[in-house]
């Protein structure tokens, strides 16, 4: 019981310091000249803060036994006190091992899934395009976490690649007559190769240096879109098309000789189909990706780039040609950076320079290091904290960057070594040790 | 039968001469160790050797099965007129610019421990063993991606090497911890079995047992020595501690101001009494 009235006194502490912070900032009213002040407001955010920290305070220890590997088995093992406990834990493990933990993994997993699925279903359009926009930071997120994750290469101009992507899609429905489903991979290849471009020249460098010369590249790429009028449209931006449904347009009247998406299925024509659709794409390739990187990370290719983050004159010296490590992070994470392009100037309908200015790079490396470098569920869940968080803060006005500002400072406290830390991929005949 | 022989390497750095005239051998199946006061040049030699300098002058050549290899040729030295014919040498001389460097020589079967421990320190050991095997694997990328039979395979088997080490370096209780979390004995081994991964015939370790206890040298001696005898390595050693050197070494080389003042047997060396001049400093006049 000194556990919870640990807790207790904690989460009252903590209320206690939140009430006094809270009453000056919310509790005290300019009323003219005068100095009024009210209790309700910053009492409420302290009861708030108290639940809160005691709701963390109770649930912590449980996900401590669970990430400590025991489980269930360390729960119940650890309330035995007797003689039997250890056999009664032993035949827990047995019972609960790494089975039972991937089995709650995998199905929580598709619980996910199916939400994500049937999330633009039951949302408004307002709230599918934060949901887009989300995913579009998730792609972000993972393709910067590889080159700054895994390999260790800062790099602040992940914005270019992310700007390649959207013009790539853009220009070549422009000039070329593309569709988006030629975009899809030809936009992450073109950004495959500006990676590559960018590569070379910062091949020999590291950290500061790396981050002012990629810093300089991002903004090379935005200022060649603004100026380039002749080409990119200048500062007016150019339009950008919209995926079709195996053909089908997504429009009210299709152009002459086209069916459109809700006269083939014979139904009403709706505004939002094209945006279910469009994340419903956007969701697929982003699971798919997760995989492909989840993959890399336990191949050669993978743990090279970790080993580069780690170590590169040891990497030398077993063998790994740096090169060839650095360049293949550059051009994977540029990829996926000019997949999330494409798809942003898709549901934009319309790009211009001012989406790819250097706020967006710091904006996806914040993702990435508040998600613990290298962690790609951190990744993941950073980005829609930092994409719709703001989003359900709009209510408060004035107070959301407030809140933005603590919940960084709590993170910075609590993790700084972002939200989730990588978990390293064991091995299955590794279990002996 | 020589693996390795150094002939006449020159070094250096702007108008500071590291080594001069360096030449010696190194048996097959042999322990070679490099020996001689603070900044001899042993290091320097170590890193010429194993590419991470690349020497003024000299020839490195490393016999392998296929035939004989020159190291420093693997570096993709600096072209010159003289390599533009025939077209079969300037070939062979850009394709070495390009894709040369260090981890060629690695490649080529020689491998290396770092005086400060340079391991991967967030990834576990048997990863780090991992890194050490990635030329186990397929370069066929879309077989990793679909999980192959062909790459399962490959990874079990190198999985399962990699216990053997861990096992071997007594290090199979640590497989899961992150390198960093090792104690300063353990990291020691696993650098040493991560060398080995890399499965080379030669192996160069730079001051194996340097922070180590005695029971811990002890047993780095025992190691090393079950190596050459048991798994046909052949070993080029750094070290300072006389006693293991003397213990194990089959062939010594003595540097001092960049030049070998002595070669032989651990006795011969011992009482070579420009050694012990290098070593002590002399009375009265210089030897040299």
């Amino acid at each position: 019981m000194t556990g919870v009235a640990m807790v207790l006194r904690h989460s009252l502490w903590v209320a206690l310091v939140a009430l006094l912070l809270f009453f000056p900032l919310t509790g005290l009213l300019l009323d003219g000249y005068r100095l009024t002040w009210r209790w309700e407001l910053p009492l409420q955010l302290a009861g708030g803060v108290f639940c809160l920290t005691l709701l963390g305070g109770l649930v912590r220890p449980l996900i401590g036994y669970w990430r400590s590997g025991r489980g269930l088995s360390g729960l119940v093992s650890s309330s035995f006190a007797g003689e039997g406990s250890a056999s009664v834990a032993f035949f827990l493990r047995a019972a609960h091992g790494s089975r039972f933990r991937s089995l709650v993994r995998v199905s929580g997993f598709v619980l996910l899934l199916l939400v994500a699925v049937s999330l633009p279903f039951l949302l408004g359009k307002y709230w599918l395009n934060v949901a887009t926009l989300a995913l579009i930071y998730v792609l972000l997120g993972l393709g910067l976490n590889i080159v700054v994750g895994l390999a260790g290469l800062l790099d602040l101009g992940f914005v270019a690649f992310y700007a390649v992507g959207a013009y790539g899609l853009a220009l070549g429905h422009l000039h070329l007559g593309l569709g988006f489903w030629e975009a899809l991979p030809l936009g992450g290849l073109l950004a495959a190769c500006f990676g590559v471009l960018l590569g070379f020249p910062v091949l020999r460098m590291h950290g500061d240096y790396l981050a002012i010369v990629t810093l300089g590249f991002g903004e090379i790429i935005r200022l060649v879109l603004n100026n380039w009028t002749a080409f990119t449209g200048g500062p007016n931006g150019v339009s950008a098309p919209f995926p079709t449904f195996f053909g089908l347009e997504f429009s009210r009247r299709p152009q002459a000789g086209e069916t459109a998406f809700h006269q083939f299925f014979d139904i009403p024509f709706g505004n939002v189909h094209r945006y279910i659709f469009l994340y419903l794409v956007l969701l697929s390739v982003s699971v798919f990706l997760i995989f492909v990187i989840g993959r890399l990370r336990r191949m050669p290719l993978g743990r090279a780039w970790e080993a580069l983050r780690e170590d590169e004159i040891a990497c030398r010296s077993l063998g790994i040609d740096p090169v060839g490590v650095k360049l293949s992070a550059f051009a994977m994470g540029a990829a996926i950076g000019g997949v999330g392009g494409v798809f942003f100037a898709a549901s934009q309908g319309f790009v211009n320079p001012t989406s790819f200015g250097f706020h967006e790079s710091a904006l996806v490396l914040a993702i990435v290091v508040l998600g613990g470098l290298g962690s790609t569920v951190g990744t993941v869940l950073a980005a829609l904290v930092v994409t719709i968080l703001p989003e359900f803060l709009r209510d408060f006005a004035d107070y959301r960057i407030l809140v933005f500002g603590l919940a960084m400072v709590g993170m910075m406290i609590w993790r700084p070594r972002g939200l989730i830390r990588p978990r390293r991929p064991l091995y299955p005949s590794g279990e002996g040790g | 039968m020589t693996l390795l022989s150094v002939r006449d390497l020159d070094m250096h750095f702007g108008g500071l001469r590291a080594l001069s005239r360096v030449s010696f051998e190194v048996g097959r199946g042999s322990v070679v160790s490099l020996i001689g006061p603070n900044g001899a040049g042993k290091t320097t030699v170590f890193n010429c050797i194993t590419g991470f300098y690349r020497a003024t002058s000299g020839s490195i050549r490393l016999s392998q099965s296929r035939g004989d290899v020159e190291l420093l040729e693997l570096l993709g030295a600096p072209l010159t007129v003289a390599d533009l014919f025939p077209p079969r040498h300037l070939f062979r001389r850009l394709a070495a610019k390009m894709f040369g460097g260090s981890h060629r020589i690695a490649r080529a079967g020689v491998a290396r421990t770092f005086q400060h421990i340079r391991l991967f320190r967030e990834l576990t050991s048997l990863e780090n063993l991992l890194v050490a095997q990635h030329r186990r694997f397929g370069r066929n990328i879309l077989a990793g991606l679909v999980g192959s039979r062909g790459f399962l395979r490959a990874e079990g088997r190198a999985v399962a090497l990699a216990l053997e080490w861990l096992q071997r370096f007594e290090l199979e209780t640590e497989v899961d911890r992150p390198a960093g979390e090792l104690s300063y004995g353990q990291q020691r081994r696993l650098e040493i079995a991560r060398a080995l991964c890399t499965d080379p015939i030669l192996l160069c370790l730079d001051e194996p047992a340097a922070g180590l206890n005695d029971t811990e040298t002890a047993a780095i001696a025992r190691l090393i020595r079950e190596l050459v005898d048991q798994h046909g390595v052949t070993v080029l050693l750094i070290e300072h501690d006389m006693r293991l050197v003397m213990e194990i070494s089959d062939h010594i080389v003595v540097l001092d101001h960049g030049e070998v003042i002595a070669r032989g047997s651990p006795a011969m060396v011992q009482h070579d009494p420009r050694v012990l001049a290098a070593y002590l400093g002399t009375e009265g006049e210089g030897v040299e």
